[in-house]
């Protein structure tokens, strides 16, 4: 069971006596749970295995070189940022 | 071109010549796959006049217009900001695990002054208030669901204060314990804030004159809509974190921050 299921669980508990999300405490004892809990898991990060290039114009210049096509990501925000 | 109905956001497959070959817009890694068969089909069938252009493009020329990245801090701290909703039931399901990252810089005299003048252990400072107030107001927002284009004006910080303790200090390396609190509001009708405790630790190399590790964790409640941010269904109150830690020096590790305009660099 992962960390993050493991705390839904006991979320669930609270929420169902207390009625509302309850704001957890971040203290020294609590600390690298909650640090684990926001980190990304690997499998969250697998896009950064592709070597993206961070323009357009980098992997233009590239594949005109190469000869390829090019896979274009496009967002509101950077895709290897925020969107 | 856009890959499907809205804003154009998706996919695309093309040829350095400025061909569409492909699109898509979608989550789906089964629907981008079957998209690229589909261009590298239509690539086949091109000639090399026809996907190529004419002549090479100039490496340089997007210099002319990456004018944020060329600010990135090469000496100075670049953190990966992580935005989560901590545990609740009353989400979405397919919303439950969203996330999202940004980046937050600092240049090297920044960074330095996250720490005290003496570096001994137990010595103590406050992390100057105007960086305090750039992660406040830029970075402990409410992204989870989308970037947000309504970051923290000024007159919205309540409350800004990272204090640093020296933990260790053991030859170059010094260890660094941070604790603080932020607040940020907006009144009504906008009427939306986040509140949170910051607890982390940080590893600086004095030779180096840089860190070499870097943990801030902020644990909170948000409320209110952003804008853009996918919120208008779930405006809280609710309780939110973000973990910042340092990013790596891949290009994808390179991005500016969303609100790097802000910074007034």
């Amino acid at each position: 069971m992962t960390i993050r299921s493991r705390f839904a669980i006991a979320a669930a508990a609270a929420v169902a006596l207390a009625g509302a999300a309850p704001v957890p405490e971040i203290t020294d004892a609590t600390y690298a749970r909650w640090r684990d809990y926001l980190l990304p898991a690997d499998k969250d990060l697998a896009y950064k295995a592709i070597p993206w290039r961070a323009s357009f114009w980098e992997a233009v210049v590239e594949a005109q070189a190469k000869d390829k096509p090019i896979l274009l990501w496009a967002m509101n925000g950077h895709p290897l940022g925020c969107t | 071109m856009r890959a499907g109905e809205g804003l154009g956001q998706g996919q695309y497959a093309v040829t350095p010549s400025g061909e569409l070959l492909a699109s898509a817009a979608s989550a789906d890694p089964k629907d981008v796959a079957a998209m690229m068969r589909q261009g590298l089909a239509k690539w086949a069938t091109m000639s090399k006049e026809q996907r190529l252009l004419r002549q090479s493009p100039d490496p340089a020329a997007a210099e002319r217009w990456r004018k944020w990245d060329r600010l990135y801090p090469a000496d100075g701290l670049v953190l990966r900001a992580v935005c989560r909703d901590l545990p609740r039931e009353d989400v979405p399901a397919h919303l439950r695990g969203a996330w999202n990252q940004d980046f937050a810089w600092f240049r090297k005299a920044e960074a330095r002054s996250f720490l005290p003048a003496e570096l001994r252990i137990d010595t103590r400072c406050d992390v100057p208030r105007p960086l305090v107030e750039r992660l406040a107001r830029f970075h402990l927002t409410d992204f989870v669901r989308a970037l947000n284009y309504a970051w923290f004006p000024a007159e919205a910080v309540e409350r800004a204060r990272l204090i640093t303790t020296i933990t260790a200090v053991d030859g170059d390396r010094v260890g660094v314990r941070f604790q603080g609190e932020t607040r940020c509001a907006t009144p009504d009708p906008d009427g939306r804030g986040y509140e949170a405790r910051l607890l982390g630790k940080a590893t600086y190399d004095r030779k180096a004159e840089r860190f070499t590790a870097f943990e801030l964790v902020a644990v909170g409640t948000r409320w209110g809509q952003g804008n853009c941010n996918l919120r208008h269904d779930d405006p809280g109150p609710a309780p939110m974190g973000v973990v910042l830690t340092l990013a790596g020096h891949s290009p994808a590790d390179r991005i500016p921050p969303a609100h790097v305009g802000r910074y007034r660099w």
